[in-house]
């Protein structure tokens, strides 16, 4: 390669990996990429891990799940992962109005499960802050 | 008409330019109508991926480009020359090797080692098409070019094709077009048909492994389109979630050498090398085959539900 062309190069990618840093800063929220590492830790085997689904018949209606200190939520989705964080008023509502945490307390939150048409859910799961590293 | 083949240039060098302002225009545009997603990390690793693909490439090209020559000097059996309608059908099967290597590149640990890089980031830009390989050469990826030198092709034709096609394949990494006209979309791999190919959806896995004509997911049964009803989700089955380059450029090797030096036969060495990614003698991993089988019997499970 034409050293005057791999130097131009070299100083023209730097200046638009800054500027792609400074247009799209990392969320102070959490990121996806650290949702999905923080499930490979946490979860290496996460079809054997999360609740299965023979505990979550319900598929409309309440059910009591362990939760302490626990702030992320995780269900599947067919085989898709879906990670949302319960918000400081201890509600989520997914972009599919799907999962509801309708009430939390230090050690409980009660999970609602509303799926909607064609959601399959087969698995979910409640992680830890800790867990998301 | 005949064309000097030392006159040839080369052409990925020439397009970095267009690639980096191709970049700068779909970053201003993500940012200004959020239709493009980007995370600034994510973009610097890529961008640093496919620097370090320059650089690692630059330093081994000249022991591949000697052994290819001397593969053509001594073992082709014609020589097909350097007229136009040479370098057409160099074109065409150049993108049909490069078909199977994809393929095998998704298939074959070893090979899927280096290209997994390409398929790390979650995220569908023009940056991503710069998140490139830095180990490449040393997979059996490049003995996919023998067969045309063999037949008569020499090595800079082929050297040129490969690097147009790469150009090709560059614009097609972007969320900002949705569908190219239908004509377009039947015959050429389209930003529609190679966003399935990067999405982690069971729908979507080993599909569209094609670089310019799509004819040839559809000639071998990989073929998948994009459907409205299955958005796609993009990265790896299991997520690196890191931004190191190092980390990046070499994790599955390193899971490579880890599964090999844990083997307890040489069978199982050998399939850990050239098994699909996933692969292990007690099925405690998922390949991408398990995952759609599962995800159909979920779906199969459902309709009889239903």
């Amino acid at each position: 390669m034409d050293p005057a062309l791999m130097l131009g190069s070299v100083v023209a990618i730097t200046l638009l990996a800054l500027l792609a840093k400074w247009l799209y800063p990392t969320p102070q929220v959490i990121t996806q990429t650290q949702i999905d590492a923080a499930l490979t830790l946490a979860f290496p085997m996460l079809s054997d891990t999360l609740i299965s689904a023979d505990r979550l018949t319900m598929t409309n209606g309440s059910q009591l799940i362990k939760l302490p200190d626990a702030v992320y939520v995780g269900y599947k989705m067919g085989d898709q992962v879906i990670v949302r964080k319960i918000g400081e008023s201890v509600t989520l509502s997914t972009d599919e109005n799907a999962v509801k945490i309708i009430a939390k307390d230090s050690t409980a939150a009660t999970i609602t499960l509303r799926p909607a048409q064609d959601t399959d859910f087969s698995r979910i799961a409640v992680f830890t802050q800790s867990a998301l590293g | 008409m005949t064309i000097d083949l030392t006159a040839l240039p080369k052409p990925t060098e020439l397009a970095v330019p267009g690639f980096v302002l191709l970049v700068l225009l779909e970053l201003i545009y993500g940012w200004r109508s959020h239709k493009v997603r980007f995370e600034g990390q994510d973009t610097a690793t890529s961008l640093i991926m496919g620097l370090g693909s320059t650089v690692s490439g630059a330093l081994t090209a000249g022991l591949l480009y000697t052994a290819i020559i001397w593969l053509w000097d001594n073992a082709r059996l014609l020589d097909v020359g350097t007229s136009l309608p040479v370098f057409g059908a160099a074109f065409i099967l150049d993108d049909l090797r490069y078909y199977w290597v994809h393929r095998c590149g998704h298939r074959v640990r070893w090979m899927w080692a280096a290209h997994v890089i390409h398929h790390s980031s979650q995220h569908y830009n023009l940056s991503t098409a710069l998140r490139q390989t830095w180990t490449g050469q040393f997979t059996p990826g490049v003995l996919f070019a023998v067969p045309l030198v063999i037949i008569g092709f020499h090595p800079a034709i082929i050297a040129f094709c490969t690097g147009l096609n790469l150009i090709y394949q560059f614009w097609i990494h972007t969320e900002a077009i949705d569908k190219m006209p239908r004509w377009f979309e039947a015959i050429m791999n389209t930003p529609s048909h190679h966003r399935v190919h990067h999405a982690k959806n069971p729908a979507y896995l080993d599909a569209n492994y094609a670089g310019v004509f799509i004819i040839w997911d559809k000639i071998f049964g990989t073929f998948v389109p994009e459907s409205d009803a299955e958005k796609c989700v993009y990265g790896l089955v299991s997520d690196l979630g890191t931004f190191n380059p190092l980390k990046v450029a070499f994790h599955e090797w390193e899971g490579i050498f880890r599964d090999i030096g844990s083997a307890k036969t040489w069978q199982h060495r050998l399939l850990f090398l050239v098994a699909p990614p996933g692969w292990t003698p007690d099925g405690s991993r998922l390949t991408s085959d398990m995952i759609k089988k599962r995800w159909q019997r979920l779906n199969a499970d459902k309709s009889t539900a239903e």
